[in-house]
């Protein structure tokens, strides 16, 4: 498995395969980051989509290869944070209307939605580790391979935003 | 459930509630296929430029506007002498021809012949279509015993490569050849090997000269000097190419060689280099011409051992009877390489297992006759040499014996030098013999060509596997030999170097 540095320094060598290598392993990461802003599968689709192109012709300008991910997130949350404010200016009451009928069950319930936003508020670090273990689907060895960490600092670093989440989701659920 | 396992299994199901979505890859790829990356610069130029069109529209700073840029015109007159930077240089010259799917070449070269010799132009066209492995190139020479110009194509149409020869019998007439081989996939044509290209890319030591004009468009002259040759046949060659600042087109290029204190001699000039061009229809047909006489047919083409010994180049330097061969080499993604090597000491019978016993994964090399410790670029303009560790061994039965093939890893104890701007390798070796008479020159600097790229795990599996394969009995590659571990390797070895 390669690390994203890796793949990086391949794609800006032309290797455009190496590009579905790092869609294939952040897509889900990069959707639930615009379903943060977005709130449902549609728009953040479309939005994900739109963040990688952005990262693909942008790459040359990402000085530290190893901070892909955190990167790439950040991108996702801009190109979220600009398509909802596009929405904001379209007429409220047609996008209601088209999400319903387009899509039913395109938004996360309550409770997911509240664990998906304290994931995004993590720091960079814990919520990039997160999105690869849980989103991606990688073992802690694998996660450690593609961000270039021992596994033993993964371990460490999941460990803390599991307890950060805990605290955190505890504080608002109690508030709730 | 503790809390940690709570929280594990909410994150569980968050995720499976945002499932994977297969076409995403699918349309972001097609997305980015239309434009290579290298494009995102241009485009963010031309952003630029409307901006500052806009800011100078804007009526309440067209005044501030106009001051700047007399102020800027009076400066550039003063202090630039007329001149204003090119847009374009010979970096993204290099760039514009490497993505080129199409190149079109004419021009001519010069023959030497006779003694004292004598200099002809001869006229050439070459067509490439670089995305799909064809090529087709027009010659023309003269022939050894009269006046008579012969004209000839090498034709590749991605399969077969179709070449025309000639021969003549004692006391007959010339006759021609066809010959047709198969591409070895390889050895696909591959702007990079383009001898032109390869020229070009001596890019830390061209400047600007001059300026010209050819049909209306006005052209940067840049040259640049370097050597080019091995042991001691070393040319210095002279390059002068023409470049447009406004689009880095080349719109022509001139060579000149000279050996020692000899007077320089033009020996080509490029008329013509167009990227991109529509091809010409069936330019690439590999159907014999008529009354040439087919010397290998298309059904009975072969890939040619010859072929493959240019990319995995089969070199025997050294002198006699010790002697060692270098092939293949590989630049891997990190900017080290790996190479095979064998040396042979022809006094010496004994097997050479004793000398592969013990050895370590990242350690010394083994102390074969003749040692390749170290490789170099060429030019070396940082003064960097790639260090010879010990990555594994293959050994074959061969028609000559038992043959013991190393494969080193080679670390750049400098940061090396970008793959375009290196023209050759240089092997440093010594020897690990005791005869006195064989001591003499013990460390010597020969020519390696080009090593092949790989640049992914596929081109790993196919080139490096494949060519340990090839040198090992029942083509078998050592168990520890794969790509993510070397590169680890590499990475710790670099590391050790840099300390």
């Amino acid at each position: 498995m390669q690390t994203d540095a890796e793949l990086v320094n391949a794609v800006l060598d032309g290797e455009k395969q190496a590009f579905a290598v790092l869609v294939k392993r952040y897509e889900r990461p990069v959707r639930a980051v615009a379903m943060d802003v977005l709130g449902d599968y549609h728009s953040a689709a479309d939005v994900s989509q739109e963040a990688f192109v952005k990262a693909y012709y942008q790459m040359a300008r990402l000085r530290k290869p190893e901070a892909f991910g955190p990167w790439l997130m950040k991108i996702t949350r801009r190109c979220a944070l600009d398509s909802a404010r596009r929405k904001a200016k379209e007429p409220r009451l047609e996008i209601k209307a088209a999400a319903v009928i387009e899509n039913p069950d395109g938004q996360l319930d309550e409770d997911k939605q509240r664990l998906l936003a304290v994931v995004i508020k993590l720091p960079k670090v814990e919520k990039q580790v997160v999105m690869l273990r849980y989103f991606g689907d990688n073992s802690v060895k694998d996660v450690a391979k593609i961000v270039g960490r021992s596994v033993g600092t993964v371990t460490k670093q999941l460990s803390r935003a599991h307890k950060r989440l805990r605290n955190v989701l505890s504080e608002t659920e109690a508030e709730l | 459930m503790t809390a940690e396992e709570e929280i594990n299994k909410r994150l569980e199901e968050l995720a499976k509630a945002i499932p994977p979505d297969e076409t995403l890859v699918k349309n972001v790829m097609s997305s980015i296929a239309a434009k290579p990356i290298g494009e995102s610069s241009r485009i963010s130029k031309s952003k630029n430029k409307l901006i500052i069109r806009r800011f100078i529209m804007n009526r309440f700073t067209q005044f501030a506007a106009a001051a700047v840029i007399i102020l800027i015109a009076v400066f550039g007159l003063t202090f630039l002498n007329k001149s204003s930077a090119p847009a374009y240089g010979m970096t993204d010259a290099l760039e514009f021809i490497s993505q080129a799917k199409t190149l079109h070449i004419r021009g001519w070269r010069v023959q030497r012949y006779g003694t004292p010799p004598k200099e002809l132009k001869l006229p050439f066209e070459d067509w490439y279509d670089l995305e799909n492995g064809r090529y087709r190139r027009n010659y023309s020479m003269k022939l050894s015993d009269n006046n008579e110009i012969d004209h000839s194509s090498d034709i590749c149409d991605g399969e077969y490569i179709m070449s025309e020869g000639r021969y003549k019998p004692t006391g007959g007439q010339w006759h021609k050849t066809i010959n047709f081989e198969k591409v070895d996939p390889a050895k696909r044509i591959n702007i990079k090997w383009l001898d032109w290209y390869r020229k070009l890319r001596q890019i830390e030591g061209f400047h600007k000269i001059g300026q010209d004009v050819i049909g209306g468009e006005s052209f940067d002259i840049w040259e640049g000097e370097f050597n080019s040759g091995i042991g001691d046949n070393i040319d210095r060659v002279r390059l002068q190419t023409w470049l447009s600042p406004v689009t880095a087109q080349v719109g022509r290029s001139k060579t000149w060689r000279k050996k020692d204190n000899e007077d320089w001699v033009q020996v080509s000039e490029y008329t013509t280099i167009e990227r991109n061009v529509p091809l010409p229809e069936g330019i690439f047909k590999t159907d014999p011409p008529a009354g040439h006489e087919i010397k290998t047919a298309k059904e009975d083409a072969t890939v040619p051992i010859k072929q493959e010994r240019d990319i995995y180049e089969h070199t025997q330097f050294g002198y006699a009877p010790l002697n060692y061969w270098v092939e293949p080499v590989f630049h891997l993604r990190d900017g080290s390489l790996l190479a095979c090597w064998q040396s042979v000491d022809a006094k010496e019978s004994r097997d050479q297992s004793e000398l592969f016993k013990g050895l370590r994964v990242g350690g010394d090399l083994p102390k074969l006759p003749t040692e390749i410790f170290a490789l170099s670029p060429e030019p070396n303009v940082r003064d960097m040499k790639f260090i010879g560790y010990h990555l594994a061994f293959t050994q074959k039965e061969t028609e000559k014996g038992k043959r013991w093939y190393e494969w080193s890893l080679y670390i750049p104890d400098k940061e090396p030098p970008p793959v375009n701007a290196v023209l050759d390798y240089r092997i440093h070796y010594k020897l690990n013999v005791n005869r006195t008479e064989d001591i003499e020159n013990s460390v010597k600097q020969i020519a390696i060509p080009d090593p092949q790229e790989i640049r992914i795990e596929e081109d790993f599996t196919t080139f490096v596997l494949g060519a340990m394969a090839k040198r090992s009995d029942g083509g078998l590659v050592p168990g520890h030999v794969n790509y993510e571990d070397i590169l680890r390797l590499a990475k710790r070895l670099r590391k050790s170097l840099a300390q």
